[in-house]
């Protein structure tokens, strides 16, 4: 073995990638070899020398992401989707009443109910934005979509019927779907306990909590 | 694994998941940032934008690679999409090596340390620091990422988009580089001679 393929050896046994034969033939060398040994001793010292110069993060790095994340959440409380399995396995969607009133939901009977279908127009998002997952192409034309409706419409994630519903009275539609009228405070109360990701056109979630009225629908 | 629980909740806007995930990763994180712009306060700002980046993107994770392939890519293209724009304010010449030439020039102009940068090094350590500072940004970055992280090359060649075998060979050039430089002042004291072949 010369210098240079030994050079090579020393780089991977640094690297814990030696077999048992190079591992023996480079000590064979190293035996031979006192620039070799040399060249090894400081390879292993600027090593170790390395790892312990690792940096413990300044604090300002978390509480400065965790501050901009709140206020963000804030400013523009449920702008994020759900990932679309998530829909589609179990989801609530909770839908207000918009600044155009309420608008028919179909398979329920009540006119006066919303309508958009809030499942299918995700899933139509995603097949015209060709995404697999939410994200910010989706996010913008559900706002559009919004918009065009005049309806200000909330997404919770959740896997069932949320606790704070169960008691309560609802609508059933024939695909087995629960829609809930629920207060304002009970929709942001819903949002908060399940960790909602939902959507808004606009800020108006921050004055959810004062609204009338709300609407959960629970899909089966 | 037990990260994915985490992950699907911060994907979900969990803050508080996404807190306690942070708290799980802001040390490779930085670190990586910290090498790659070469100092604190850069590295704070990058590792800032990085985990708010998370927080944004995160539902494209589709738990195909490890979440640590993942969070470091993103880390290293925020920290090149700020050193390309540093260089393009700056003029300064942002070398990255290729197979012949190991990149002579510096990567990014070597600030004075930040005050609280001083407490941790001692001598040898801001040898290493200052020599590390001007090595190309690759070898610094492959450095972090096997020597300090000690990923496997596998993970590596992932991160970087490079084929294993230049993961090997960089990464020994890498070593090599560093190890000049610091043999230029008089770093190991022994003065032995050098392999010379
Ligand atoms: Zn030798």
């Amino acid at each position: 073995m010369n210098c240079e393929n030994a050079l090579e050896l020393m780089n991977r046994e640094l690297d814990g990638a030696l077999t048992e034969a190079e591992s023996a033939a480079l000590r064979a060398h190293l035996d031979a070899c006192p620039d070799c040994r040399e060249t090894w001793r400081q390879l292993h010292e600027l090593d170790a020398l390395l790892r312990e110069s690792e940096l413990e993060p300044p604090a300002a790095l978390h509480e400065g992401v965790m501050r901009e994340i709140r206020q963000e959440q804030k400013r523009k409380p449920h702008r994020a989707w759900v990932p679309a399995a998530a829909i589609a396995a179990a989801a609530a969607l909770v839908l207000l009443a918009g600044r155009a009133g309420l608008i028919a939901l179909p398979g329920f009977e009540q006119t006066d109910v919303i309508s958009v279908n809030i499942g299918s127009a995700v899933e139509q998002i995603f097949a015209q934005t060709g995404a697999k997952t939410p994200d910010e192409a989706a996010a913008q034309q559900a706002a559009e979509l919004a918009a065009e409706t005049g309806l200000d419409v909330l997404l919770v994630w959740n896997s069932g019927v949320p606790l704070e519903l169960e008691t309560a009275a609802y609508e059933t539609a024939q695909s087995g779907a629960r829609l809930y009228c629920v207060t304002g405070q009970m929709a942001q109360t819903i949002l908060d306990e399940y960790g909602a990701a939902a959507y808004s056109p606009d800020d108006v979630f921050s004055d959810l909590p004062e609204k009338e009225a709300a609407y959960v629908l629970v899909l089966p | 694994m037990q990260d994915d629980n985490l992950i699907r909740r911060a994907a979900a806007q969990d803050a508080a998941a996404f807190e306690q995930l942070m708290l799980l990763h802001q040390k490779p994180v930085y670190n990586i940032c910290y090498r790659m712009a070469g100092n604190a306060e850069d590295a704070l700002d990058l590792s800032q934008e990085v985990f708010l980046k998370l927080w944004r993107t995160l539902t494209q994770y589709q738990f195909d690679a490890a979440f640590s392939t993942w969070l470091y890519r993103l880390t290293q293209n925020v920290c090149i999409d700020f050193l390309r724009k540093q260089k393009r304010q700056q003029h300064v010449s942002l070398t990255f090596s290729d197979d012949e030439d190991e990149g002579k020039e510096l990567s990014v102009p070597d600030p004075e340390p930040l005050p609280e940068e001083r407490v941790i090094f001692n001598e040898k350590q801001e040898a290493i620091r200052t020599a590390m500072n001007a090595l190309p940004v690759d070898f610094r970055e492959i450095l972090e990422l096997r020597v300090v992280r000690q990923l496997p090359y596998e993970q590596i060649a992932q991160i970087m988009d490079l084929p294993v075998g230049t993961v090997k060979s960089r990464l020994a050039r890498a070593r090599l580089q560093l190890k000049k430089r610091l043999d230029a002042g008089n770093f190991f004291e022994t003065g032995a001679s050098k392999c010379t072949e």
